[in-house]
């Protein structure tokens, strides 16, 4: 479904891919695993169209992708959760969902995605008028989750889920990711320095090293992987 | 200043600097030069050195500090009043005068100015400091206040002469040029200091991300502040130099236009940089005069001059955001072609840019780790 | 007492002038984040714009086509000359628009000279003072007050009802964020511009009829609106309002109760207000802490 082809890319003079070639099938979840800096924000904000490539092709659905604006990107049904969530902090949680869904033109559709999304993340159901800057770090990652639902993605580009969160909020995080790829058949590129919780999810899996791609295998072998253990496994 | 790289070579064009600077009121009478340096220019260089004062000043707090002032003619006119007043009312001995003047715009500057400075942005700043430069000459009206300032009348000097060592050899003009140059020159070395030091890269942290700088264990505060107090020491001094080389100051001698001027002298000069503000000096000395010249050929030229210089601002902030400065180091270090290619790639940058909106440049800093990992940015321009 | 309500109302009269010219700063600087120093340059060059127009056409087509071309001018400028300083220093974005400041006032005067033109009042504004017991309002001052006013629930609706508007004000919140749930923030930031420079038109025609339109003649307004917008809150459109009739009652009083031996202090006045109002509460009465931006 997304199918990246030596992909380089930098902001300014600095590097950040160089060469990063990556297959997301349908339905799928694959991990991007690296050390801070290694170029995982980066891959994601190549397919989303913060960063244009300087070269390699980006492919969604067999159309080339990495020429293309990021509104229409998400038009065509790839959704990014960036890093750090950038949600709109001023604006209540409804507003932001509605935005989530800016592209489309179904208002009745809208209506029952945003009850769609209170269903996975209930909490956003009850604080729905609140300011979203007020909600809690756990919280503002839902938030960020449900308003890239509200564009009916068919993939899903997840920054970083865990970041700042406890042990146990990340847990269920994850739970919901996989239930919602399970009934919503989406696909989900995730970037996690979390590997453990990433490689649980997924089926696949790409280790990045200073932009570039230096293995890639099933995430069940890259579990048994000796480098992999010792690099973000930690045991 | 241009980087040479033998020291030889370095000390050859500081003599030959030096000795221009020494010799040039004397130009006029030599055989060869007389044809094209008239006793006018005198006047002129004198005036440089004042501008040059000038163009420091707001470039050490606009340049490397990143505050934006609009109102500089302000402090310059206070430092002039000041000098004015110890001098004129108090016979306070003129240099004295104009010391005083300084030490009085920079504490009022840092402490009046700079301490409320420290909790407001960009925006807000120039907001306030418009409003200063826009009501100062009401204020030095008000009654009460009037007494000192005299009012709409001003202030002139009535008898300024040469000190009796200096009067055999030096006219009156002569003696200005050489008590406002050696002035100039002196706290230009001191000002490149400054800038080379710890607190020139405290002052270039703030502005490229106050953030940033407080995690790199900027004091932010103190050094707002200090650049408010700098900055402002320098104003008062050229406001005093100015006083005395004008022999008069009046609540309109400068005002918001001229720091529009000051403005447009340091960007087309070059921000953050001691060749950009004496390019910049260079600017506002002849500015008058390439406007009257321009106007023997294109006659509107007078008629648009807010034109030119607002077009200048914006071409220069789009095209060169370093300045003549810049240019001259692209110049140094890649050729003539260099300067060219980098000015051809920004164009063409800024046509992609209008045809659609480009991302923040760079990935936000995700959390304060990784804000910290990463070095400042090179802003808009770099300190030479 | 009748003096002192006397003095209040217009001094709310000539507050309108200050609040509807604040409105359009507050505007653009909302959705863009740029504080846009031309704007009375802006305004006042499109006054003169729908001056000319109206030598040849009625009042109101000529104000609404001058409309019209303030905000196809203000969408240019945006695109042209503004995007490229957008996402850099507070400092670039200034000194962009005191460019475009000169400009239009160098522009104005070589195309229509220092003349004062005569200019209106026009229409339903022109007439007699509206009185209450010895205490009169101008016709025109009540006309600015009920623009000002229509304008200011115009952009209520559009920004607090409408789809286009949550997204503009999702693009001057965060643009990062905006580009990913796929608002073309260049369209936004193009129509911000267009929006303020049109209601800057409105403020140019609205004021022009009170002082008279010369190139000076906003310029001596822009003050008083900044002082009326910091004091308001540089992001709050009621903020601009209320304080733009604070800064003209204030104004006012000075005026009248002032000795006259201190001279004229209205622009000290000013100056005073935005100074306290920024050590007090630097985000105005009704402003809001903008986000701290690295």
């Amino acid at each position: 479904m997304l199918s990246m082809r030596d992909v380089h890319a930098s902001y300014g003079p600095v590097l950040a891919l160089r060469g990063v070639s990556i297959e997301v099938p349908a339905k799928d979840i694959v991990a991007v695993l690296g050390a801070n800096g290694a170029g995982k924000s980066s891959t994601l904000r190549a397919v989303s169209g913060l960063v244009r490539p300087s070269h390699g092709v980006i492919e969604f659905d067999g159309r080339r992708i990495d020429r293309l604006a990021p509104e229409k990107i998400v038009q065509l049904g790839v959704s990014h959760v960036p890093e750090a969530r950038q949600i709109f902090s001023e604006l209540t949680v409804m507003e932001n969902l509605r935005l989530g869904a800016y592209t489309r033109r179904d208002a009745g559709g809208v209506k029952s995605d945003i009850d769609r999304v209170f269903g996975y993340f209930p909490v956003l159901g009850q604080r729905h008028k609140q300011e979203a800057g007020l909600l809690s770090g756990g919280e503002q990652q839902m938030l960020a989750i449900g308003r890239a639902l509200m564009a009916k993605p068919r993939l899903l580009l997840l920054d970083e889920p865990s970041l700042g969160l406890a042990p146990l909020l990340v847990r269920e995080i994850f739970d919901i990711v996989r239930t919602i790829n399970a009934s919503e058949g989406l696909a989900i590129l995730i970037v996690e320095q979390d590997a453990k919780a990433a490689l649980a999810i997924a089926s696949r899996g790409y280790v990045l090293e200073t932009g570039k791609v230096v293995l890639e295998d099933s995430a069940a072998r890259l579990q048994e992987n000796e480098d992999v253990r010792r690099s973000y496994l930690g045991y | 200043m241009p980087s040479f790289q033998l020291p030889v070579a370095r000390v050859f064009w500081l003599g030959l600097l030096g000795a221009v600077l020494v010799l040039f009121p004397f130009f006029h009478t030599w055989p060869l030069l007389d044809g094209y340096v008239t006793q006018f220019r005198t006047f002129n260089a004198t005036m440089f050195a004042v501008w040059l004062l000038v163009v420091l000043s707001m470039n050490l707090l606009t340049g490397y500090s990143g505050q934006i002032s609009l109102g500089h003619a302000a402090v310059v006119l206070v430092g002039a009043f000041t000098t004015a007043i110890f001098s004129q009312r108090f016979n306070v001995p003129l240099p004295l005068a104009i010391a005083l003047a300084g030490l009085f715009t920079g504490v009022v500057g840092g402490v009046v100015i700079g301490i409320p400075a420290v909790r407001l942005s960009g925006p807000y700043l120039a907001i306030a400091t418009f409003a200063l430069v826009l009501s100062l000459p009401q204020i030095l009206k008000i009654g009460g206040i009037n007494n000192y300032t005299h009012g709409a009348l001003g202030i002139g000097i009535h008898d300024l002469q040469p000190p009796g060592f200096a009067d055999r050899f030096l006219d009156k003009s002569e003696w200005l040029y050489y008590t406002t140059m050696a002035t100039a020159v002196f706290m230009t070395a001191v000002f490149w200091n400054i800038t080379h030091s710890r607190i020139g890269r405290a002052f270039v942290a703030l502005r490229d991300s106050e953030i940033g700088a407080e995690q790199m264990g900027v004091n932010v505060p103190f050094y707002k502040a200090l650049a408010f107090a700098l900055s402002s020491f320098y104003a008062g001094i050229a406001g005093g130099l100015f006083f005395m080389v004008q022999a008069f100051v009046g609540p309109e001698s400068l005002g918001f236009f001229d720091s529009i001027l000051f403005l447009v002298a340091i960007v087309i000069g070059g921000l953050a940089s001691v060749l950009g503000s004496v390019l910049g000096a260079l600017f506002l000395t002849f500015q008058v005069e390439a406007i009257t010249r321009l106007g023997d050929v294109f006659s509107q030229a007078k008629n648009l001059r807010g034109v030119i210089y607002g077009g200048a601002l914006v071409i220069v902030m789009l095209l060169f955001p370093r300045g003549f400065a810049g240019a001259v180091q692209a110049f140094q270090s890649n050729g003539p072609r260099g300067v060219w290619r980098s000015i051809l790639a920004r164009l063409s940058s800024l046509v992609e840019l209008a045809k659609s909106y480009a991302a923040p440049r760079g990935p936000a800093p995700a959390s304060p780790d990784e804000a910290r990992r990463q070095p400042p940015g090179p802003g808009g321009s770099s300190a030479s | 007492m009748q003096e002192f309500a006397q003095q209040t109302l217009s001094g709310i009269a000539s507050g309108s002038l200050f609040a509807i010219v604040a409105l359009a700063i507050v505007l653009i600087y909302r959705s863009t984040s740029v504080l846009n120093f031309a704007q009375g340059e802006m305004a006042m060059f499109t006054t003169f714009i729908a001056w000319s127009f109206m030598t040849r056409m009625d009042f109101w087509p000529a104000f609404i086509l001058a409309i019209l071309v303030a905000a196809a001018m203000g969408a240019a400028l945006e695109r042209l000359v503004l995007r490229p300083v957008e996402n850099a220093p507070p400092l670039n974005s200034v000194i962009v628009t005191l460019g475009l400041f000169t400009i239009f006032n160098g522009l104005a005067l070589w195309i229509w000279g220092a003349q004062p033109k005569g200019f209106g009042p026009f229409s339903v504004f022109k007439g007699d003072a509206i009185c209450a017991a010895d205490v009169c309002i101008g016709r025109l001052n009540v006309g600015i007050l009920v623009v000002s006013l229509i304008v200011m629930t115009v952009l209520y609706f559009l920004f607090q009802r409408t789809t286009l508007g949550l997204a503009m004000r999702a693009t001057a919140q965060n643009r990062l964020a905006s580009q990913l749930v796929g608002i073309p923030v260049g369209n936004m930031l193009t129509l911000g511009w267009a929006l303020s420079a049109g209601v800057g038109a409105i403020a140019g025609v609205m004021v022009a009829q009170s002082v008279s339109l010369t190139t000076s003649s906003l310029f001596a307004i822009l003050l008083y609106a900044f002082a009326a917008a910091v004091l308001g809150g540089l992001n709050s459109p009621p903020g601009a309002i209320i304080g733009g009739i604070i800064i003209g009652v204030s104004k006012n009083y000075a005026a009248t109760y002032v000795p006259s031996g201190v001279g004229n202090v209205d622009l000290t006045l000013a100056f005073v207000m935005i100074v306290i109002v920024l050590m007090i509460r630097p985000t105005g009465l009704l402003g809001r802490p903008p986000a701290r931006r690295v």
